[in-house]
Formats: C-alpha cells, structure tokens, sequence
C-alpha cells in the first residue's frame, strides 16, 4: 500500500476497499490533525474534529467526484467540522454564562502542554494567530496558510463570500497589529497629531 | 490622506503593489511609512504560506481510535453501494433458500410420517 498514489487508494476506497481508506487515513491524519488544531486551538478539540472529518468523509466518499484532490476535499471537511464545532461550543457557553450568570473567558481555551509539544508550530505568528477571534483566525488560516478560495471559505462556514472577504481583511489587519504593534501605535500617535 | 487609503488596501494585497490601483501603487512606491506597512503585510503573508508545510506530531494513539471507529462503522455501512446490493441481494437470496429447505423438510418428514404409517 505504500507506494501506491492517493488517487489509486481513492478510486479503491470508492469500490469498496477497506483497506484502502484506511490508508488515506494513516496518510492525511497529521495534515487533517493541523488543520483542525489551527482552526480549533486545542489538541482534545482538534481530535473531535479529526474524527468527525474521517467519519463524513467515509460516509461521503461516494460523492467525492475527483475534481480536486483528496486532501484538499478532507481540507474542507475539516473546515466544516471546525465550524460546527466552535458553534456549537460558543452556543454552549453562552447557555452555561445565561444560566449560571457566570463571567466566561469565551476565547478558545489553549493546552500549554500539548502546545509544547508542536515543534515547529510554536512562532510568533501561531502565537498571534491564536490571539485572532475564532471567526477571523479560520478565515486567515483557511486562505493564507490552505489558499482556499474564498468560495469555498465561504461554503464550509455557511457565510457570504463577502462576509468571508471582510473577515480575512480584519483578521490580516489584527495579526499585524499583534505582531507589529510599535508600528500601530506610531500609526495612531500620527494621526492623533493631525 | 493617501497614506490612509494606500493603507487601508494593504491587507486586501498582502502588501503587493499589483493588487492596488494605479494612483495608490505610484504613492507606495514614493512613501516610506506605507513601504514599512507594505513589506510588513508581505511578510505575513509569505510566513503563513510556509506554515502550510508544517505538521503538528501524530498522536498514534488517537489515530488508532479513529482507525478502529472506521472499521466498525466500515462493517455498518458499506463504502460501494453496488457491494452493499450485492450483499443485500445474497442475504435475500440466502433467506429465501432457508424458507425453500424448511418447507421441503417439512414436506419429506410429512411424507415419511404417511408412508411409516401406511405400512
Ligand atoms: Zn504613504
């Protein structure tokens, strides 16, 4: 199975093989994993995500035609599955905050632990990018990091295209802000000036 | 105030002047503040694109339950529906053989009960 392409392994995992789909598993779990990890914040939630990627793309294989690749179909899952999920998360808190009247923290929660762990993820961009509001961070991630276009931005979160377009112009603007931030402040001591 | 517009089309341009129009991509090209911006969006823009490479270590043994969660559901649901017919069409075929041998049994035993008894 290891030098067999991924198409192959598609057009088999379509006929039925099981073996096959398992090694588009085995083969697209880290991309699949980051991807959600970016887009999610934390290693538990990402893994939810992993795994309700890998079960509608099982249910869905039949309808993959093969116009795109299979990691770029499994991207937008994922992208989906994200969605879903940080909606579902942030309509829980909010339930939790209206029925408790407690003050919660609704940015994502972060795993220091695993966190560490991520060699190579950890910069001061990833930093930043976890700083980026959910809803601006997985428009950033989806088209700057996956070139996804925004099209397809657009359909996997259910939102416009223009919404989707607003979102990545706010969300570069915030990351440069948190990156360059003496250069933001001489920008707004300028024009306090005038 | 073309600092402020040139400014504000920055982020839609990653810091490129060919996304902007040709006033505000002459006035990048004169003005140093909106360079500064300029090269700082681009930057940004290329370390994201080089972040795409980059993967997150593999959690074998959550990749493992994922594996084993398919296999289950592999079994519930077929991947080829012709195989999922296929398979319907000889559960189908095998029931109807069982009915046919229970009827054909209970037919030779009545058969043999008559014969045993006739003699
Ligand atoms: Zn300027």
């Amino acid at each position: 199975m290891q030098s067999v392409s991924l198409d192959v392994l598609t057009q088999k995992a379509k006929q039925g093989s099981k073996k096959a789909f398992s090694e588009i598993v085995r083969r697209t779990y880290a991309d699949t994993y980051t991807l959600a990890y970016r887009l999610v914040g934390t290693s538990e939630d990402a893994k939810d995500v992993v795994q309700e990627t890998y079960l509608k793309a099982h249910k869905g294989l039949q309808r993959f035609r093969g116009d795109a690749q299979i990691t770029t179909w499994l991207y937008r899952i994922t992208a989906n599955c994200a969605n879903t999920y940080l909606s579902k998360k942030l309509r829980h808190k909010h339930d939790v905050l209206e029925n408790d009247e407690e003050v919660i923290d609704l940015n994502v929660q972060r795993d220091p632990a695993h966190m560490a762990q991520i060699v190579g993820l950890r910069s001061e961009l990833t930093e930043a990018l976890e700083q980026l509001p959910a809803k601006l961070r997985t428009v950033v991630v989806l088209r700057d990091i996956y070139d996804m276009a925004h099209a397809d931005i657009a359909e996997q979160l259910q939102i416009s295209e223009s919404a989707a377009k607003v979102r990545l112009h706010r969300g570069r603007q915030k990351l440069k802000e948190l990156l360059y931030p003496q250069s933001t402040e001489m920008e707004e001591g300028s024009a306090h000036a005038v | 105030m073309l600092c402020e517009k040139v400014q504000a089309l920055l982020p839609q341009s990653q810091g490129s002047p060919e996304g902007l129009p040709a006033k505000e991509a002459a006035h990048l090209g004169s003005c140093l503040q909106c360079q500064v911006h300029a090269s700082q969006y681009a930057s940004i823009a290329s370390s994201l694109a080089s972040m795409r490479h980059q993967v997150a270590p593999i959690d074998e043994a959550h990749l493992a339950s994922v594996l084993e969660e398919y296999e289950t559901l592999a079994d519930v649901i077929p991947l080829n529906p012709r195989r999922r017919r296929l398979r319907k069409a000889i559960s189908t075929g095998r029931a109807v053989t069982a009915v046919t041998a229970a009827a054909a049994t209970v037919v030779a035993v009545k058969l043999l009960t008559k014969q045993r008894l006739a003699s």
